[in-house]
């Protein structure tokens, strides 16, 4: 079942000098439960293209179906329902502990029911940060406070995750490592992710479905499909013998 | 480092050797004190200088003496230190406010933008006879001069941290539906906390600066209305002397914001 389609959605940017094209014609479709990965040269316009998923910036032209339900873009941006957000720094508030941090979507949103804490609470046991959740975020580790940031927009119940470089401000140990445990969070909740990213094997090792865009302009140059046992963990998907041809593939159409 | 029975003796050596820095740093301290107090009173007691313009220690300490006896002193300190922290908590408070408002609507921050690059490097002192004709000759003259020299200072220095916020937080805060008004309380005020912290020690500076700038402008009691008519008699001794209660009020009201700072933030890295 599709949960997510871009059609032929342009973004251009305006300036008093110029007219900018950020983005132009862009198609996605994505699957529930599906895993993806936008590719790309740096600054082709990837996050501008999460932000549009995300309702808060309005495309120029073309439409966004979530959830077969057509989203025309309003006045007033505002944040689609069902979107969660992950980013680069994992943003949380260092006057609030773990566990506040982890309820602050839900008190925003006053749905800070019963039921809710509890699921939010089990998230933080079943992935080992239950012990630290009266701990200040300055108290935990770069991967433990990225898990943090998870479980705060999971705890939301979000349909589709938008991942913004999530794991490119960690050391490289950190960040295999946390690249493990968050696919394994997402592939366990049951949830359809984007993830955005520069380091290409990241992204043949947790998607499903890469897209290559070009640089600005972005346009979508090729959509791969990657046949990796998807029962095996990320980090074992590097050693499988076709990721190397994988990675030449996408490599030549970035460079 | 906790503990005591594991120090090693290179650790213990250090630890050593920071205290009996830090000792000396303090005692290099007292003795530049007491040095030039002791050289002023020598250079006062042999005739070096004239204590007819300088005063002298021996003399102040006289006066301080003589003027907390009589009593009268404790009227002008209360004048003045209410004049000192009316000001600093009006100019705080609105300043913030003021921050707030423009933080809110980018119209009127981009409108008002020019106005305040002007207001900020008018000298405030300069509109001392204007205040005067608005507001009058009262206390009110002095409160507003101390207002108007904060103000402008404490919403640039507001709004500045209400803007360094990073986008993606706020980006954060609008996926979980948040509206300004939960932005601005979750995530604006509290993450300028710091900024605020500091805003008050630049005030509480710059309070006195106002207040006695105040003072000198149009008073009938108060330090600064003291120092003034005192110099204007040549009463040196008395110039000295409430300059000197001066400078005590003012070191204990920024001891107790640097106070306020060590609280919030032993709170914050708890």
């Amino acid at each position: 079942m599709k949960i997510l389609e871009l059609k032929n959605v342009d973004l251009t940017y305006f300036s008093p000098k110029s007219e900018t094209i950020a983005i132009h014609d862009i198609n996605i479709d994505v699957d529930e439960g599906e895993f993806i990965s936008l590719v790309g040269p740096s600054g082709c316009g990837k996050t501008t293209i999460l932000s549009i998923i995300s309702g808060l910036l309005p495309p120029t032209h073309g439409t966004i179906i979530l959830k077969d339900e057509e989203k025309i873009s309003a006045k007033h941006p505002k944040c689609f329902d069902g979107i969660g957000y992950m980013f680069q720094k994992d943003h949380l508030f260092p006057w609030l502990t773990i566990k506040k941090n982890v309820y602050l979507g839900l008190s925003i949103s006053h749905k800070k029911t019963a039921e809710n804490t509890e699921f939010a609470d089990n998230l933080l046991k079943k992935y080992g940060l239950w012990e630290f959740r009266d701990k200040y975020p300055h108290e935990l580790s770069g991967g433990m406070r990225q898990r943090v940031a998870l479980i705060r927009t999971l705890a939301l119940k979000p349909d589709l995750l938008l991942l913004d470089e999530p794991f490119s401000a960690l050391d490289y140990q950190t960040r295999l490592n946390l690249c493990d445990d968050v696919y394994e969070i997402i592939k366990n909740e049951g949830k359809t992710a984007i993830l955005v990213t520069h380091d290409i094997s990241e992204a043949i090792s947790m998607s499903d479905r890469v897209i290559i865009l070009s640089s600005r302009p972005a346009t979508i140059k090729d959509n791969i499909k990657i046949n990796i046992d998807k029962s095996l963990s990320p980090l074992k998907r590097r050693d499988a013998p076709i990721f190397r041809k994988y990675f030449d593939k996408i490599w030549r159409q970035i460079a | 480092m906790r503990n005591d029975v594991n120090k090693s003796p290179d650790f213990k050596k250090y630890l050593l050797k920071r205290k009996i820095y830090s000792i000396i740093v303090f005692a290099l301290q007292i003795i530049l004190l007491v040095g030039l107090i002791g050289a002023w009173e020598l250079a006062a007691r042999v005739g070096a200088i004239d204590t007819f313009l300088t005063s002298s220690p021996s003399r102040i300490f006289n006066t301080l003496c003589r003027l907390f006896a009589a009593g009268k002193i404790w009227y002008h300190i209360g004048v003045t230190l209410y004049e000192a922290i009316i000001s600093f908590a009006i100019a705080t408070g609105l300043g913030t406010l003021i921050a707030i408002i423009l933080w809110w609507n980018n119209t009127t921050r981009r409108v008002l933008e020019p106005y305040i690059v002007v207001l900020n490097s008018l000298p405030k002192v300069a509109l001392g006879p204007i205040i005067i004709l608005i507001v009058g000759v009262g206390q009110e003259a002095i409160v507003t001069m101390a207002v108007l020299i904060m103000i402008i200072l404490s919403t640039i220095n507001m709004l500045n941290a209400f803007l360094s916020i990073s986008k993606d937080k706020i980006l954060l805060m609008q996926s979980m539906h948040a509206n300004k008004f939960q932005i601005l309380m979750h995530l604006v005020l509290p993450s300028s906390l710091e900024s605020f912290i500091s805003l008050l020690k630049i005030n509480v500076g710059l309070t006195w600066v106002g207040t006695i700038m105040g003072e000198y402008l149009v008073s009938f009691a108060g330090l600064g209305y003291l120092i003034l008519t005192s110099s204007q008699v040549f009463d040196i001794d008395m110039v000295m002397t409430s300059t000197f209660i001066l400078c005590v009020l003012a070191c204990l009201m920024y001891l107790l914001v640097a106070l306020l700072e060590k609280i919030v933030s032993h709170k914050l890295s708890k």
